[in-house]
């Protein structure tokens, strides 16, 4: 007698996210969010330190393939904030600046080959955005001064146009997705240390503008931060990268399933 | 490396409200930090942050849990009022003065009385919005933090996402703290570089073994949810039932009164 079952049980997508299973995403969050308790870097002018969380979580679509590390890295931060709650004062807010956008960032650089339609215009947006909040929107009205022109225009400039030049040319949209998968290890090392550089510049504008909205800067301050954070983000991305790397190559040897996107 | 605040298990008001109203506790929170910010706004954040001073006393958390979250933002508070004091942009009455050193519209010689009461103001700012959420999470269990997520009908898979990677938060302590100590046997002891050696030298020989350990248990951890049979079409039930009671509606009714005076007040 044959039975025939009513219903479809699809496991196997239910259990996956873009590759990577449920369980590998999951513990990879989880992660994310407990190295919310380990400072690596302080912030420029004091009062705090990036946690362990931002790298983590940049290099989460390395290891997990795109949207397995980009939704790893919203479990890190929701995990985070429930962890570590006085390092997440804007709450929902932070759990994207402090984890979802480096991951976002990153997963756009490495996949920059078929997503550079999506990654140009939004790093032009995030940069005139960037350029514009808070000393222009809300400005004045907000309690802001002015800020010396062109000069803030260029300081900010450094942030978001040395990435969207990446992001355009052959480097973004052909070396660097080849690179990072390359077997030689120079081209690698290269690759993963460029995708991490160009989405952490981009990274920096969303990350600080909410705080200087926060803490109401001056414009002085706005100009000096720029000026401040120039070789800070480039330290931040080595440390990175120099995390990645062993890591990745770790994975390689370790006979584990390899995940579809991931770079290992 | 162990959190500050974590869930505690004791039988107060705040620990049985329904976590809904607590989610509205802290999503006004977040609000009211980020209404555009005067000098004068000084009495409206201590209205809220002595109303949550309330709750963490009704909810019988620790002072020195409270000391605790001051010590972490000493440092930003240092940092808001010497730099208001500083360049604030209002600031005419000398407090300080170091000498005269003009940068566009600010004088970096001098502290003035102004500025370093409008950095107490955004000192104040940044503990209201840092006072919520530990008392959140200290009053409310995983699994009320799970159903309450289903009522607002997030999707199950995410749920169970989230309460699993906060349920193996204590094995990854233990599984860094095991390795930190396996690394000290071999005469590599973290605790004792300054920031500088970590950042560069200290965290690949703790990380890289960590995430292969926890690559291998996510293997077993899929095949355990396989075989338990996730994905499968039905209906999960729910660990503990929540019902608002009367008093939800009470504390709910309370927190939004508080909320809307300060908001009157702040625009009026």
């Amino acid at each position: 007698m044959e039975e025939k079952t009513t219903e479809k049980v699809s496991a196997p997508s239910r259990g996956r996210i873009g590759g990577a299973s449920i369980a590998w995403v999951t513990l990879y969050g989880a992660l994310c969010g407990v190295t919310g308790l380990v400072p690596i870097f302080p912030y420029v002018g004091g009062g705090g330190y990036v946690p362990l969380t931002t790298p983590f979580c940049a290099i989460a679509p390395l290891l997990l393939g795109p949207w397995g590390g980009v939704i790893a890295a919203i479990v890190g931060g929701v995990i985070g904030m429930f962890i570590a709650p006085a390092a997440y004062p804007l709450q929902v807010v932070d759990i994207f600046l402090n984890a979802v956008l480096p991951a976002l960032f990153v997963a756009l650089m490495v996949k920059d080959d078929r997503l550079w339609k999506v990654t140009v215009p939004l790093f032009i947006i995030i940069g005139i955005v960037g350029w514009l909040v808070p000393f222009y929107i809300p400005g004045g009205a907000g309690g802001f001064g002015r800020v010396p022109e062109p000069l803030y225009f260029i300081m900010a400039a450094l942030y978001w146009v040395p990435s969207t030049i990446i992001a355009v040319t052959p480097l973004g949209t052909r070396l660097i997705p080849k690179w990072v998968l390359s077997k030689n290890r120079i081209e690698r090392y290269g690759g993963i240390f460029l995708a991490i550089l160009a989405a952490m510049f981009i990274w920096w504008l969303p990350w600080t503008r909410p705080y200087w909205y926060l803490f109401n800067f001056s414009a002085e301050l706005g100009v000096a931060t720029h000026v401040a954070y120039s070789w800070w983000v480039p330290a931040l991305s080595a440390i990175t990268a120099v995390i990645t790397i062993p890591i990745i190559e770790a994975l390689e040897r370790s006979g584990l399933p390899k995940i579809a996107g991931a770079i290992w | 490396m162990q959190p500050v605040f974590r869930y505690t298990h004791v039988d107060t008001p705040i620990h049985r409200l329904h976590p809904l109203v607590k989610v509205t506790y802290v999503l006004l929170t977040l609000v009211l930090v980020m209404y555009p910010i005067k000098a004068s706004d000084m009495p409206v954040l201590l209205i809220w942050l002595g109303f949550s001073a309330v709750l963490w006393t009704v909810a019988r958390i620790e002072l020195r849990r409270f000391t605790t979250l001051l010590k972490i933002l000493t440092g930003t508070f240092i940092f808001l009022i010497l730099i208001q004091g500083f360049t604030y942009r209002g600031g005419h009455t000398p407090l300080i003065v170091l000498g005269h050193l003009k940068l566009w519209e600010a004088d970096l010689g001098v502290i003035t009385k102004e500025g370093v009461w409008f950095g107490l103001v955004l000192c104040v700012r940044i503990l209201v919005a840092t006072s919520s959420l530990p008392l959140f999470v200290m009053t409310t269990p995983a699994s009320a933090i799970m159903t309450a997520m289903g009522k607002l009908r997030v999707p199950q898979t995410v749920t169970f996402m989230f309460v699993s990677a906060l349920s193996f938060t204590t094995l990854l302590f233990e599984m860094w703290g095991s390795i930190v100590e396996a690394q000290k046997l071999r005469a590599f002891d973290i605790d004792s570089m300054n920031f500088v050696k970590r950042a560069v030298k200290a965290y690949v020989p703790i990380i890289t073994p960590l995430i292969l350990l926890l690559f291998r248990k996510a293997n077993d951890f899929q095949i355990a949810m396989e075989t338990k049979g996730f994905g499968a079409p039905i209906e999960p039930t729910e660990i503990e039932t929540l019902t608002a009671r009367p008093t939800d509606y009470l504390w709910l009714a309370f927190i939004v009164s508080v909320f809307v005076l300060c908001t009157v007040l702040k625009f009026s």
